[in-house]
């Protein structure tokens, strides 16, 4: 599977943003939406190079924000400028790791930094979230 | 690495420091809301942030948690010595940037309690037991808070237990 970035017209941000049952978003998208494509016609994301580099990323950053109580000191990592110049391929990495609990308020302000799109906004809880962006996620074949 | 492991790595002056381990790890809740004892919130500008406390515009942000805190009865005050029927804050900070939280517990030689990232919560004796951490070596305690001691049971905070 593998990922691309594509303007969309209103009437598919409209549907998109009917698509979160209610749950806040924005107005107005001001970055691009994520498409994924059919395997058959593009190289396994989940083997790129990226990937792994995600991955060793990813796990350096979370190993050193284990003690943070405030995720936003963890851009002071350099791991975390580096996941961000990965750029929105690494969105759908990015919801893989908040499938699992450990980390996830790292992953939410990461997702929320590589796009205006919001699916978590306004939810109390990190579970609650998690599951509003993995939701968004899934309907768009992402995780 | 264990978890435990992980947390004396973060926190290196720790192990030195008498300490008691009072929680498994979760990511579901930060030293902010432990604060409350809000066990399914992560409060942070970002992540869960109440309506009406300010959001920081950049990096700083340790007036915001000390808005946070004001909004739930904190007052600042000078120093973080136990005082009878008050319960106290130090918040941990680099600079204006905001670290870490640690409330105190009930009695003159009792300690404090914290929850340490998404890791464990812990009562610890010193407030230096936390300092330095991780990726913010230069946080120290550096504004304290109180407010009327609300009297409820501190077992939580003291054993791990609900007494």
């Amino acid at each position: 599977m593998t990922v691309a970035l594509v303007s969309r017209p209103q009437d598919e941000i409209d549907f998109w943003e009917d698509d979160l049952d209610g749950e806040a978003a924005p107005s107005v998208l001001t970055t691009p939406l994520l498409e994924v494509l059919d395997a058959r016609a593009a190289p396994d994301a989940s083997d790129s190079p990226d990937k792994a580099q995600f991955d060793a990323l990813a796990d350096e950053l979370a190993q050193a924000a284990l003690g943070l109580s405030s995720t936003r000191r963890a851009a002071r990592h350099p791991a975390y400028g580096e996941i961000l110049a990965l750029g929105e391929v690494a969105i759908p990495w990015l919801l893989g790791r908040l499938e699992m609990p450990g980390n996830r308020p790292l992953w939410l302000r990461l997702l929320g930094t590589l796009t205006s799109f919001q699916p978590g906004a306004g939810q109390q809880t990190v579970t609650d979230a998690a599951e509003s962006w993995l939701r968004w996620g899934r309907s768009r074949g992402a995780v | 690495m264990s978890e435990l492991e992980d947390l004396y790595a973060q926190f290196p002056s720790l192990s030195a420091s008498r300490h008691q381990i009072t929680s498994q790890p979760t990511d579901g809740y930060n030293c902010v809301a432990w604060v409350e004892r809000a066990l399914d919130r992560w409060y942070e500008p970002g992540i869960f942030w109440p309506s009406g406390v300010p959001e920081p515009d950049g990096d700083e942000d340790l007036e915001c948690y000390v808005a946070l805190f004001r909004s739930w009865g904190f007052e600042v005050c000078s120093t973080p010595g136990y005082e009878a029927g008050c319960l106290k804050l130090a918040l941990y900070a680099d600079g204006r940037c905001f670290q870490h939280v640690a409330k105190q517990l009930r009695g003159a030689a009792a300690g404090w309690s914290s929850k340490a990232g998404v890791l464990h919560d812990l009562r610890h004796q010193e407030l230096d037991a936390l300092h330095p951490s991780g990726v913010m070596q230069d946080a120290r305690p550096a504004i304290f808070m109180k407010r009327p001691d609300p009297g409820h049971s501190m077992g939580l905070e003291e054993t791990g237990l609900i007494i």
